[in-house]
């Protein structure tokens, strides 16, 4: 104590002139204590800050990230009836998606069975043109008379499927009907047959055909199965009598009428034409002299 | 790679018939034959046959002997053939398949018949 009323024997504080020294070195240490004090505060803020950043960035992160992942369907944490709910709505999404589908087959197989259908159909009507244009094309291939009256047989046992058959020419002197051509029984067998008399002589009056539904016998000549009149335009020359069809034909469809039509239509003139040119021969003159028919 | 059909058969009408059917299948070609012996000529003259379909009732040689010859035949045993036959010769019908026949079409013919047999036994899908 002695010692410090040596230094300072007045007892003055720090106002006195002689401490001088010791006042700045105390303010200059407080301020550096502050300006100290005042940096580290700024550097921590500023930490802060970069920190701030840091954890807004790292939690936009984990945003994006749990947005992107698919919704769990069900976790331990959650609770079982949202669980259900998930589950339920996936089913019922699956089963509209079946649903879609079976109806979308369902259509597929439909236009599926439609095309199949019309496909058979064309075939079918193909196959009826083909036997038209190939009886049509052998009718009128030849001039020959036995050739025609062949081709008139084949036309109804190959394509119409005729087993018992007689093609009959009306000779209009005698006033009967007389077999050309038979098949499956005797021309001797069948009876006189005169236009207006039984089922064959009344089509040729009328130019109707007749149909019953007999095809596969017994063979009873007075009812054939089919009779159809034989015409050169619209003058009845015969007909074509049908009284049994080979077992494997059900019935008359609709290309045995339109080949018994053209055999109606056509066989007689084919015929004429081939008996005619029998008749003439050598003494036919020229086609090209037919130039002058026109003129 | 074509393939080439003979068709053996007298009645000029189912001639062009079965021609018609066979010029449905693609890439097949069609040569006819009368008969019998006109068809062994033509079997005879360096043609490959895949396929021949022949009628039995037929002039000069017949359906049956035409198998026959066939079969026996070391370059031309294997040749699928398709008999043509008519109702009610059921014996003719078995008698061909005996002698090696390996189908047959029943008359009236119709051409899809006459397509799904031979593809058949052409391998054609």
């Amino acid at each position: 104590m002695a010692r410090s009323d040596e230094k300072n024997p007045g007892g003055d504080d720090g106002a006195n002139g002689g401490d001088e020294p010791t006042d700045a070195r105390f303010v200059n240490e407080q301020k550096e204590f502050i300006q100290s004090f005042f940096k580290r505060a700024s550097e921590f803020t500023e930490e802060l800050l970069r920190e701030n950043e840091k954890l807004r960035f790292r939690a936009m992160q984990l945003e994006a990230e749990v947005a992107s992942r698919p919704r769990p369907v069900s976790t331990g944490a959650e609770p079982a009836a949202a669980a259900l709910r998930d589950l339920v709505s996936r089913i019922e999404e699956l089963e509209r998606e079946r649903a879609e589908l079976r109806s979308r087959f369902a259509n597929v197989a439909t236009d599926g069975s439609d095309f199949e259908r019309r496909y058979k159909e064309i075939e079918r009507e193909n196959n009826n043109l083909a036997n038209l244009y190939v009886a049509s094309f052998q009718l009128h291939s030849t001039l020959d008379l036995a050739e025609v009256r062949k081709v008139i047989v084949e036309i109804l046992l190959n394509l119409i499927g005729a087993k018992v058959f007689a093609v009959l020419l009306l000779d209009e002197k005698q006033g009967v009907l007389r077999p050309l051509a038979t098949a499956g029984l005797a021309a001797g067998a069948l009876p006189v047959l005169r236009p207006g008399e039984g089922v064959i002589g009344g089509a040729v009056l009328s130019g109707r055909s007749e149909m019953f539904d007999n095809y596969h016998g017994p063979v009873d000549i007075e009812r054939p199965a089919f009779v159809t009149p034989l015409r050169i335009r619209d003058k009845i020359v015969g007909a074509i009598a049908v009284w049994e069809f080979l077992k494997q034909k059900p019935g008359i469809e609709d290309v045995d009428h339109e080949l018994f039509n053209l055999l109606a239509a056509h066989a007689a003139s084919a015929l004429q034409g081939a008996r005619l040119a029998t008749e003439l021969r050598d003494h036919a003159p020229p086609l090209w002299d037919a130039v002058d028919l026109f003129s | 790679m074509p393939l080439t059909a003979l068709v053996v058969e007298d009645s000029p009408t189912m001639r062009q018939l079965i021609v018609y059917a066979l010029s449905r299948v693609r890439g097949l070609t069609v040569v006819e034959a009368d008969d019998g012996v006109d068809a062994l000529k033509k079997l005879a003259a360096g043609t490959k046959y895949d396929i021949i379909l022949s009628d039995i009732n037929m002039p000069i040689m017949d359906g049956l002997k035409l198998v026959k010859r066939v079969r026996s035949d070391e370059l031309l045993k294997n040749i699928p053939i398709i008999m043509i036959t008519t109702e009610g010769a059921d014996e003719d019908r078995s008698r061909a398949l005996a002698l090696g026949a390996n189908a047959y079409i029943t008359k009236p013919i119709q051409a899809p018949q006459v397509i799904t047999q031979v593809k058949r036994l052409l391998n054609i899908p």
